[in-house]
């Protein structure tokens, strides 16, 4: 089959559009894992936990 | 419940006729003469009296009693209340000193332990615990003529600079087998927490070191240097059957203004293949990790921001990833118990 001149050009179009699209999503997921690595974890306590074990050891005679 | 200036004074003021000569058995006549005048001169009211009686079963039972029921009197079961197969009475837990003020008020001392006693000690410890005493009271407590004449040396002694005498700029407490919880609070600077209901303390260093040490293994430990601004608490020191121990109770909000730790973690180092033992210290000078005899880590003067940050991460978290400045690549796994934080606090 041949093709013309305008239906050439709107399929390089879409196959350009396709692959700028590809390559937008990549570059995001890629900042997304970047972000995820740069953050610092959250770090995790109990601090009721920790006022209460607190409060009851200072209770404690030093004997 | 108010309590007078003059009760804590003159409980004060025996704590340092039970200091003065506590070695010499030919005294404890005379000390136990010196209670009674003091506390007939001193305090004129049979409230103050009992108030003064009051203080000293409460001080008694927090330091010498049952702590869980100092919290919870209605816990209290007399079944369990037993010393040698009968009531547990004051002889048993109380300090000579304190039988001797007992006495010296009228109190019946021989009693035994019931459950109103651990109720009045919950009311009385935050009352006491958070009093002040001006020391010039308790000094002038020992210029009376009857002082001069059954102990001729003890004015003196109280002009000078005794720690069971004078109210404490600085306290001491010392804590072992802690969780991972309590030592990553330790380490939280400008947190804030509130001890108002009476707790134990110490004007001696040694004392709180000694019992920080006295369960190694256990648990991680912690030593509180507490800054006493308003010189708050009360002495139990040698009204307590364990003198040796110098005892402030203490009552008030605390603050965390620094910390200082050491601790062991499992370290995966980059380019290594198996993890390594270290030793990580933190304080505001320095960031230190060493393995074995060789330093890893050292950076001085890094920022509050920097060493939270890589302390409450290995802490807090199963593993910690730490880039140093080189750019080698570290991940530290805590080793459970292995804490020992000195914290510098603030009595609010």
């Amino acid at each position: 089959m041949k093709l013309t001149k305008t239906q050439l050009k709107q399929i390089i179009k879409e196959e350009l559009e396709a692959v700028h699209e590809e390559m937008a999503e990549a570059e995001l997921q890629a900042e997304a894992e970047a972000e995820q690595t740069a953050a610092p974890k959250k770090f995790t306590y109990d601090r009721e936990k920790a006022v209460a074990e607190l409060n009851a050891k200072f209770a404690e005679p030093m004997k | 419940m108010n309590i007078s200036n003059a009760v804590l004074a003159i409980a004060r003021a025996i704590n340092v006729i039970y200091q003065y000569r506590k070695d010499e058995r030919q005294f404890s006549a005379k000390r136990k003469m010196l209670v009674q005048q003091f506390i007939k001169n001193g305090l004129s009211s049979i409230q103050e009296k009992e108030n003064l009686a009051n203080v000293i079963i409460a001080m008694t039972l927090l330091t010498s009693g049952t702590t869980e029921l100092v919290r919870d009197p209605s816990k209290f079961d007399p079944k369990d209340s037993v010393e040698n197969g009968i009531p547990r009475r004051w002889a048993h837990i109380a300090s000579p000193a304190a039988i001797e003020i007992m006495k010296a008020v009228g109190y019946p001392h021989y009693e035994a332990i019931n459950k109103s006693h651990y109720e009045l000690a919950k009311k009385l410890l935050p009352v006491i615990g958070s009093s002040t005493v001006n020391d010039k009271e308790v000094i002038a407590a020992f210029s009376g003529e009857s002082t001069r004449r059954l102990a001729p040396g003890l004015s003196g002694y109280a002009q000078g600079d005794h720690p069971s005498l004078r109210s404490d700029k600085l306290l001491y407490r010392g804590l072992h087998s802690l969780s991972k919880d309590t030592v990553m609070l330790m380490t939280m600077i400008g947190e804030t927490w509130d001890m108002t209901r009476g707790v134990s303390t110490s004007f001696s260093q040694g004392s709180a070191v000694g019992f920080k040490e006295s369960a190694k293994g256990s648990g991680s430990r912690g030593l509180f240097y507490l800054k006493n601004p308003r010189k708050v608490g009360f002495k139990a020191d040698q009204l307590s059957k364990y003198g040796k121990e110098n005892e402030v109770i203490l009552s008030g909000k605390i603050r965390i203004n620094d910390y200082r730790i050491r601790f062991f973690a499992e370290a995966f180092i980059e380019g290594r293949s198996m993890p390594k033992t270290a030793m990580i210290e933190v304080s505001k000078d320095v960031m230190m990790c060493r393995v074995g005899f060789q330093v890893v880590i050292n950076k001085q003067g890094a920022s509050q921001k920097e060493r939270d940050e890589f302390v409450h991460g290995i802490l807090g978290q199963e593993q910690y990833e730490y880039t140093a400045d080189d750019g080698k690549k570290y991940v530290f796994e805590f080793t459970d118990r292995s804490a020992d934080v000195n914290v510098d606090a603030t009595i609010l």
